[in-house]
């Protein structure tokens, strides 16, 4: 058993790897990946596209925790 | 205690409750049943202690003793703890016998202010009249400087308690109320002092009941209640949608009626829904409302059962999960908002435990990253699989678009939500053992690259698997799961035991201990599926292995090859592949294969003597075999059961899909968990979850294929005792060797030594079995008498009849909306009827009048069954036989829906209308094998659709008595109504749907003369013209209608106008409510029956006459609430 749990440390270490690698790829060939790696680089997570394209998705989940940010209706 | 008597203590625990599910028994046998479970532990506790104590070996007698005491309790204790959870108790407080009043044993006082109940045990001599004096402790909430109630800093709810005298309204029983009758008091009660005698009271018994403080007590049917007050507590994380959120609230007090006493409540949990107008919803609508006080005002109703046969049972659903009451609360124009939250005090708002709070926080923060990471729609995927959040793929196509967008070409489309389901990979989304296992091994993986010992970091991973359980909504797969997960670390860890050891412990032990905590998930779909899954896994996969690799060279090849034309014809055709003039000529070619086969293998000189399924690389071979095991085991008995349907891709989809999420959902836990790194993180998460992003993609657009390839079949739901033949025929496959050996060991020794002797000692009594099993079963459908089923399927029509000879008719195909909730009858309610009543070819179908609520589901329905004959107005065949296959037809009726639903639609190219459907399913020889040919008639009065003679009982006939004339209105929609009669022998309904009321006028009144109508919808409800509603001309119109017919039924098929009739729906609701009570006033004598309210109408013609049942008739007989769960408390203190 212990030496399947370090076969499979090895296996993850190797998926993560791989992972990051395919990563890379995708940041730099896929234009909202690209332009969200941009963003982040700048400093305004909210202007990437990724982020745009989610703002719908989970609206109560926003980029910083503030406890009343909807506007209620008065 | 051994570990098998452990085991089957567990599953016996089960067996009690489905004992109890199938042999119910009434309150009385409460106390029974709890001196039952505490004394059936006695014997065994004894025994144990007798064995331990003379230092007996268990061995022949004993052992068998052993086993009767264990599986006593087992099914006590299971039986009694579905019943307490089932049903809400009402304590009985004690006799009054009338008689000897001495001798009233009012022996218990309340627990508690309640209200009370009487029963009459003993009918009076004469009259009896009397009343019931006490006290009652009147709560008052205190309340803060805005009026709201008052919570101290421990989060107690305030109150000022005032002792009140109490005396209950009058109470009266007569000389021939028959026992059982009982009447309620509205008056509470903490204390009763003395029974005042107004009349009589010189004979009589009744027994004096407290009325459970339960939310069950406190809920009525729809319309116009009076509005409850509630105190309590957000039990749940709040479920957020775009457009409304569902919060689950435990009631410390509700305050009923309004203005009335506040009463403690010691069970059950409300569902309230909340909208975004409400002031205050933003504080609601996210996870920090877990745990907070609330108060609240609204109408506190029961959800409803089926509304037909076979339909989804909203009631049931929600009190598997402890909810009793629904409310929906409505922002009001003026004044405070229906819920606010109460701060405890000075400590301010309370919430969830801190272990939940760092769940769903942590939770929060994931999604967070993934948000940021991974587009939409590959986000919500990602949400649903890893954090449970399947609610975000609601709507969703899948390539992004929203079904909230009518106009665009989405709504050709089908959702994410529907692919899953279509190809079989929905099991993704509800978080079971797939997920908990990887994460389970990344963990460990993760643990042991850190070289720790594994007894410190097993107990880590067990925690983290509860938040993870938390996080995803704690679910009885996901609970299932966890529990198993852990015990297996536990036993690796601490034991040194292996995971097959783990398994079949496992299972029971996980299962007894969710069933303990709520028995009545039993039945829940999220617990059978998830422990079917895993039994599937564990007994079958090695089976099925084993036989698998005996498949070796050409008989291989053959055994590939009949699948492949089996699975190909699936796809081709269904109807094809599930006729008999396929199957048997398929079958023979299979056979023949097989049988050259094998004759190449004994002669030597087969081919592909070098391959076979043992030279598959062992692991692929076992995740064949499991997922053969997983189709065979679960998919395709429990699918049937639950679903109605069998998603045939889902065999091939998942060979796919399962090792494809196991990367996906340990590449986003990992990207989920490195982004909450500050500064680093977010890059490292960004990087993964691009990877993560192909498979994501990968993933949805397998679904995709796999749905909109293969067919999604609806299949005829099994009942329970055909459930368990067909578990009973696998389980003797799994246990082979052991039975066999047994049975043949005992023929041997009675010197019965032929080869068949062992199967035909087994086999008689089980062949014997099965056949009393399945040969006593009731019909699905009455036989030897005419059914007409009208469902309930909202504002449409849907109508089946089956005939005294077996044939089976529909009229009319229920509504179909295209936008935003894709509402789609004859996918929800009537494809699902057939299956539950077993129907899967109809005689005809028969299309009453062009508009949409009848005609709108037709082609869907005619894709998913077979009917020999379409019936259609001539309007229709002439508008099909015109401009069908025109596919750019968009001119003389540009605005009518019906064209573009039916004929043809230039916006929507590829949608599947009528005139499609038509055109493939005509007189071509692969029909015809496939016995799929639709012949399309024109209705034609007088032309009976079918026709049957019964002898003596009469005949049986569907005829059309009236065909309107073809009209378009204002809108440009097509308009032509027509009225059929259904007689048997001197039964008879006329089913008017659209004719007008002028054109039935103009018919002879021999033709109309019926004992039920069914009203013309559209004539009465949704007339063409001036939408302005004249009362009193509509009144008359329903007069000529009673006047012409007679009835003494009259059913309206009415559900919510406004997806149907659009903006004309406040007409139609108006009108709807003149005619309801227009036969309330006016025709008290009429039975009136709406759709919308007592669900699907059952007529039966026995030929002599006709019964009526509605479904929420049956919904009661079935033990489901009634509108009256509490009778008519209007009044307080």
């Amino acid at each position: 058993m212990s030496r399947d749990m370090e076969d499979g440390a090895k296996y993850l270490g190797r998926v993560l790897m791989g992972a990051i690698a395919m990563g890379v790829l995708v940041v730099m060939f896929h234009p909202d990946y690209r332009e969200a790696a941009v963003a982040l680089w700048k400093g305004k997570p909210d202007t990437s596209p990724i982020w745009q394209s989610n703002i719908a998705y989970y609206p109560e989940v926003g980029l910083a925790i503030t406890p009343e940010r909807r506007h209620d209706p008065e | 205690m051994t570990r098998n008597n452990l085991i089957a203590f567990c599953y016996l625990y089960i067996g009690g409750i489905l004992l109890a599910m199938t042999y119910p028994v009434d309150a009385s046998w409460d106390r029974a049943l709890l001196i039952g479970a505490i004394g059936s532990f006695l014997p065994i506790t004894a025994f144990a202690l007798a064995v331990m104590f003379r230092g007996a070996t268990l061995d022949g007698g004993l052992r068998a003793t052993l086993w009767v005491l264990l599986a006593l309790p087992a099914l006590v204790l299971g039986y009694s703890r579905y019943h307490s959870a089932d049903r809400v108790h009402d304590a009985s407080l004690g006799v009054i016998d009338f008689a000897s009043m001495s001798e009233s044993r009012l022996s218990h006082p309340p627990a508690g202010t309640s209200r009370l109940r009487v029963r009459l045990l003993e009918a009076p001599a004469g009259e009896l009249v009397f009343r019931l004096t006490g006290e009652a402790d009147v709560r008052i909430p205190v309340r803060d400087e805005g009026g709201r109630p008052r919570l101290d800093e421990q989060g107690r709810w305030l109150f000022e308690v005032v002792r009140t005298p109490m005396t209950s309204e009058v109470i009266r029983f007569e000389a021939s109320d028959g026992a059982g009758l009982e009447r309620m008091i509205d008056q509470p009660f903490t204390r009763l002092d003395s029974v005042e005698v107004l009349s009589g009271g010189a004979s009589g018994q009744v027994e004096v009941f407290q009325i459970a403080n339960h939310v069950r007590s406190f809920v009525r049917g729809r319309g116009g209640q009076s509005p409850v007050t509630v105190l309590g507590r957000v039990s749940q994380d709040p479920r957020v949608f775009g457009f409304r959120t569902v919060l689950f609230i435990t009631p410390s007090f509700i305050q009923y009626p309004a203005g009335g006493p506040f009463y403690a409540i010691d069970g059950g949990d409300i569902q309230v829904t909340i909208q975004p107008d409400m002031k205050g919803y933003a504080a609601f609508a996210r996870t920090e409302a877990t745990g907070v006080d609330v108060v609240f005002e609204g109408e506190l109703t029961f959800a409803r059962g089926p509304s037909n046969p076979g339909g989804f049972d909203a009631a049931r659903f929600l009190q598997n999960n402890n909810v009793y009451g629904t409310m929906f609360l409505y922002a009001p124009r003026f004044g405070p908002p229906p819920m606010e939250r109460i701060e405890a005090g000075e400590a301010g708002f309370r919430g969830a435990s801190p272990l939940v709070r760092f769940s769903l926080g942590l939770r929060d923060d994931v999604l967070r990253v993934i948000k940021q990471t991974m587009p939409f729609p590959q986000s919500a995927f990602l949400g649903g699989v890893t954090l449970g959040l399947r609610y975000g793929l609601q709507g969703v196509t899948w390539e992004g678009g929203s079904s909230d967008d009518p106009s665009a070409d989405v709504v050709m489309q089908s959702t994410i939500a529907d692919d899953f389901r279509a190809s079989g990979v929905n099991h993704v989304l509800a978080v079971s053992g797939l997920h908990v296992t990887i994460l389970t091994v990344m963990f460990l993986a993760i643990f042991t690259s850190l070289r720790l010992p594994k007894q410190v970091y097993v107990p880590m991973v067990i925690l983290a698997l509860v938040v993870f359980a938390i996080i995803t909504g704690a679910r009885p797969s996901t609970l299932r799961a966890v529990i198993m997960n852990s015990l297996f670390l536990l036993t690796w860890a601490y034991l040194n035991q292996g995971l097959r050891s783990s398994i079949l412990l496992g299972v029971p032990v996980a299962a007894f201990l969710i069933l303990v905590h709520n028995p009545l998930v039993v039945v829940d779909p999220s617990l059978t599926l998830s422990f079917g899954a895993i039994l599937s896994l564990a007994l079958l996969t090695g089976p099925l292995h084993d036989l698998c690799l005996r498949l070796k060279g050409s008989v291989f090849v053959a055994a590939v090859l009949t699948l492949v034309g089996l699975s190909a014809a699936g796809v081709a055709n269904w109807f094809l592949a599930t006729s008999i003039w396929f199957l048997v000529p398929f079958a023979v070619s299979a056979g023949m294969l097989f049988w050259g086969a094998t004759l190449l293998r004994k002669r030597g000189n087969d081919p592909f003597a070098r391959v076979g399924f043992a030279s598959i690389p062992n692991s692929i071979s076992t995740f064949l075999a499991a997922q053969l095991a997983i189709q065979i085991g679960m998919m395709i008995p429990l699918s049937a059961i639950y679903f109605s349907r069998w998603p045939f891709a889902g065999a091939y989809a998942n060979l796919i899909a399962i090792p494809l999420i196991g990367i996906v959902v340990q590449l986003a836990a990992l990207g989920g968990l490195m982004g909450l790194i500050p500064v680093v993180g977010s890059w490292v998460a960004l990087t993964m979850n691009a990877a993560n992003w192909l498979g994501a993609s990968l993933f949805i657009w397998v679904a995709h294929f796999f749905a909109s390839t293969f067919p999604y079949p609806y299949v005829r739901r099994p009942t329970v005792r055909e459930l368990l033949v067909y578990y009973g025929i696998i389980s003797a496959w799994i246990w082979f060797p052991v039975w066999h050996g047994r049975v043949k060991g005992w023929c041997e020794a009675r010197g019965w030594t032929q080869r068949w002797a062992p199967w035909a000692v087994a086999g008689i009594p089980a062949v014997v079995v099965a056949g009393l099993l399945l040969g006593t079963q009731e019909p699905r459908v009455a036989r030897d008498v005419a059914v007409v089923e009208v469902l309930s399927v909202g504002y449409g029509s849907a109508v089946h009849v089956r005939s005294p000879g077996g044939r089976d008719v529909l009229l009319d195909s229920g509504f179909r909306e295209l936008g935003r909730s894709r509402r789609n009858e004859a996918e929800r309610s009537v494809l699902p009827y057939f299956s539950h009543v077993g129907v899967r070819s109809l005689d005809a179908v028969v299309l009453t009048s062009p508009a949409l609520e009848r005609t709108g589901g037709v082609s869907y329905l005619l894709d998913h069954i077979r009917a020999d004959t379409l019936w259609m107005p001539d309007g229709l065949v002439d508008l099909i036989q015109t401009h069908g296959g025109n596919r750019g037809f968009r001119q003389e009726f540009d605005r009518d829906a019906l064209v573009s639903r039916l004929v043809a639609d230039a916006a929507h190219p590829g949608m599947r209308t009528l005139t499609t459907v038509l055109q493939e399913r005509g007189d071509r020889k692969v029909n015809q094998m496939a016995r799929s040919v639709v012949a399309p008639k024109a209705l034609t009065a007088g032309a009976a659709i079918l026709e049957e003679d019964h002898g003596i009982r009469g005949g049986f006939r569907i005829v059309p008595v009236g065909i309107g004339a073809v009209t378009a209105d204002d809108e440009g929609n097509i308009r032509q109504g027509s009225a059929l009669r259904i007689e048997f022998g001197k039964g008879s309904i006329l089913y008017a749907a659209d004719l007008t009321t002028e054109e039935a006028g103009r018919l002879p009144r021999s033709l109309l003369s019926a004992d039920v109508l069914v009203l013309p919808r559209q004539a009465l409800l949704d007339p063409p013209g001036d939408p302005v509603v004249n009362a009193g001309a509509l009144e008359e119109e329903v007069g000529k209608w009673i006047d012409w017919v007679n009835p003494s039924v009259v059913i309206l098929e009415y559900g919510f106008p406004r997806s149907v009739v659009g903006v004309r729906s406040r007409s139609a609701v108006d009108r709807f409510r003149i005619i309801e009570r227009y036969f309330h006033h006016e025709q008290p004598e009429i039975r009136f029956l709406v759709t919308d309210q007592s669900g699907s109408v059952r007529v039966t013609l026995d030929g002599m006459g006709l019964a009526v049942q509605t479904q929420q008739e049956r919904n009661r007989a079935g033990g489901g609430d009634a509108d009256d769960t509490v009778s008519s408390m209007a009044i307080g203190l």
